[in-house]
């Protein structure tokens, strides 16, 4: 019995074709059940997200079998095969195996280590059990998958560093004031990239957020969307001194807060900090207020160049997260090599209770006991007898029977006690 | 021989902390306040035997003071801890209590054996005086970071330790209660030093040199505080004076006993 997976990502498909092979969760038990039709195909999970699509089956014929899937779903989506084909890959046994692990982690998605995917991955293992068919293998695979994209996001910082520009902003904010609980944010301009910044704002919990534009509808819009508080522009300078965070991207040729505002706000807010994130180009807010005691100034390019930096970081904690992955492939190796032991091992116990039946048998006839308790006792004998010697063999196969040589050692069970031929 | 294994456990501490800050294994930062606990019990049970032994609480002795101040180092450092959790703090005091371990093995000969050893009044003081210094070191401690971690955000130049250090405020958190739980506490140990030199000593070591830099210290952490509660100073200025406040701290412990003999 073998793992398999066939599919294609944003990597290996463009999105005309990803689009038209995408399985919503309606359409999920039909495919389903065209992939179950198959009697070799003992067990499917399909995964199918806006950015990949793919099958994992369990087959005792994988060359067969998954040229059968992709004959499936060439037909189904109306795709021609050969196309198909040529944008899919795949990876059988240990490489499947990896390949999951490393996309619930995040390491093979478009944005390295976005943490979606893992929501995404659980799900489909979850509808695989209602729709699909899940048994000893996949059910373990899912296991595996969980605890492995658990112990990446845990014991690495592959999701740490803000790869967007307005998130990075938030996150510095973050790191200024800790919680932004008990904080306001002043936005001005009511463009996407403010409403983007706004948005991460209010899901770090901010308390208020004024909103101001030229054009005092559109403020009332943003902040009605993202429930903040519409401020008159010729105005906003009067909330300066209550606001922590101040977020500027308008179109204005000219700085819309200069430095005497700022130093104003300031000595009325007895120098608390102030955060000042500058979208805009030209730019809005004057680089010189930067220099103002307990104020931070980031402009478009300081904080791309802090995207570019954890784009780094990332790819740093990326190695380390690979290590766990492979830690946890060969994990899953040894638990599918010691499915192979156990019937070994229930083989070889079988043979010596045949041999210890048979021989208390004859040996009760011939010297004739009919005592029940003498006959309890024997049995008794000859079992504790069978379980010593049997012990230290059945304990090292179990333990190394999953190693290297495992072969080797069952095979050579297989040849002392004649297990095959007993078959 | 147990506070050779403190210190050893304290070694170990520092060193999977400084793992965990290159490595970023988060396992290796609850390993290392492990180290540091067991580290800090055995600490304890030290004083405690010492204590029993002789009969004398063990700060007669320079070997002895430096033992009781390595525990109540690491005691802050566990209670800010719970507080904040933020092992980075661990890394700046283990090196600082290991060094004043080291020492331990240094005076080991010297026992002036004083014959006040055993005043009420000295129990209150010394364990207070050591206590409200531990967190003075933590608010010079603090200051630090916040040098450190201001200094990258306004320069927009994240160095390696960025990641590790907490947020600016809380950072001045930290500092502030620090400074203001230190200074209580402090406050308590110099009122009963001063009974103790009263009443014990007739007034004649009221004008000790180690008083004297001890009434300086404190006055110097109740200016800062008064400043920071009357909203005067900025959290850089309350940084700076942490860091001077904490100097005279140093003087006071070591330029007093070691040269002065005050």
């Amino acid at each position: 019995m073998q793992l398999a997976v066939l599919g294609l990502n944003h990597n290996t498909a463009p999105v005309e074709l990803r689009e038209k092979l995408a399985v919503p969760e309606d359409r999920l038990p039909y495919f389903y059940a065209q992939i179950l039709q198959n009697e070799r195909i003992y067990e499917a999970m399909i995964l199918s997200t806006c950015n990949r699509v793919e099958y994992y089956i369990v087959t005792d014929d994988f060359l067969c079998n998954v040229e059968n899937v992709l004959q499936i779903i060439s037909e189904e989506n109306s795709v021609d095969y050969s196309k198909l084909r040529n944008h899919t890959y795949i990876h059988c046994g240990s490489e499947a195996v990896r390949h999951i692990f490393k996309v619930a982690s995040g390491l093979d998605s478009l944005v390295l280590g976005e943490p979606q995917i893992f929501g995404q991955v659980k799900d489909s293992f979850r509808l695989a059990n209602i729709h699909g068919k899940m048994d000893k293998l996949l059910k373990k695979l899912d296991e595996f998958t969980i605890k492995t994209s658990k112990k990446v996001r845990t014991n690495t910082g592959i999701s740490e560093n803000p790869i967007t520009v307005s998130y990075s902003a938030v996150e510095l904010a973050k790191k200024i004031f800790g919680e932004l609980k008990n904080k306001s944010a002043l936005i001005i301009g009511a463009g996407e990239m403010c409403e983007l910044a706004a948005k991460h704002l209010r899901n770090a919990d901010i308390s208020e957020i004024f909103v101001t534009n030229r054009t005092y509808s559109k403020a009332e819009n943003l902040a009605q969307e993202i429930n903040g508080i519409p401020v008159d522009f010729e105005r906003f300078t009067e909330y300066l001194k209550k606001t922590d965070i101040v977020i500027s991207s308008t179109g204005a040729p000219y700085y819309v807060l200069e430095h005497a505002q700022v130093k104003n706000a300031m000595t009325s807010r007895k120098y608390e900090p102030m955060f000042f994130i500058d979208i805009a180009v030209p730019r809005d807010i004057d680089p010189k207020i930067n220099d103002i005691e307990n104020t931070y100034v980031y402009d478009i390019d300081d904080l791309k160049s802090v995207v570019e930096a954890n784009k780094k970081a990332r790819e740093k904690e990326a190695v380390k997260a690979m290590e766990i992955v492979e830690q946890s492939v060969n994990d899953f190796h040894k638990w599918v090599e010691s499915l192979k032991i156990v019937p070994v091992i229930k083989e070889m116990r079988g043979m010596f209770e045949d041999i210890k039946e048979m021989e208390l048998e004859r040996f009760i006839n011939k010297s004739k006991i009919e005592d029940e308790q003498t006959k309890k006792l024997l049995n008794n004998i000859l079992n504790s007898y069978m379980n010593k010697v049997l012990h230290t063999p059945l304990t090292n196969l179990k333990n190394h029977g999953t190693s290297k040589n495992k072969y080797t050692l069952t095979e050579a069970v297989n040849t002392i006690f004649n297990l095959e031929e007993k078959k | 021989m147990i506070y050779d294994i403190v210190i050893l456990l304290y070694m170990l501490s520092l060193l999977h902390m400084s793992l965990f800050f290159f490595l970023e294994y988060k396992k290796l930062a609850g390993i290392a306040n492990i180290f540091a606990l067991t580290g800090f019990v055995l600490n304890i049970v030290d004083i405690i035997l010492k204590w029993a032994n002789t009969g004398i609480f063990p700060s007669h002795t320079m070997n002895g003071l430096l033992i009781i101040l390595t525990a109540a180092l690491v005691a802050v450092y566990i209670f800010l801890y719970l507080k904040y959790k933020r092992p980075s703090l661990l890394l700046f005091i283990m090196p600082i209590v290991i060094i004043l371990g080291l020492f331990t093995f240094a005076f080991k000969d010297i026992n002036p054996a004083r014959d006040f050893a055993t005043s009420f009044w000295l129990y209150i003081h010394l364990p207070f005086t050591v206590v409200g210094s531990a967190f003075f070191l933590f608010a010079a401690i603090s200051g630090v970071m916040y040098f450190v971690q201001e200094n990258q955000l306004k320069n927009k130049n994240f160095g390696f330790i960025y990641s590790k250090f907490p947020p600016l405020n809380v950072i001045n958190n930290l500092n502030k209660n620090s400074l203001n739980i230190g200074f209580a506490v402090f406050t308590i140990g110099l009122i009963a030093g001063i009974i103790w030199g009263l009443y014990e000593w007739n007034g004649t070591l009221l004008l000790s040199a180690k008083l004297i830099f001890a009434v300086i210290t404190w006055a110097v952490f109740g200016i800062i505080i008064l400043i920071r509660q009357t909203k005067g100073l900025a959290p850089r200025g309350s940084a700076l004076w942490s860091v001077v406040g904490f100097i005279c701290i140093v003087i006071m412990y070591f330029g007093v006993a070691l040269f002065l003999r005050g």
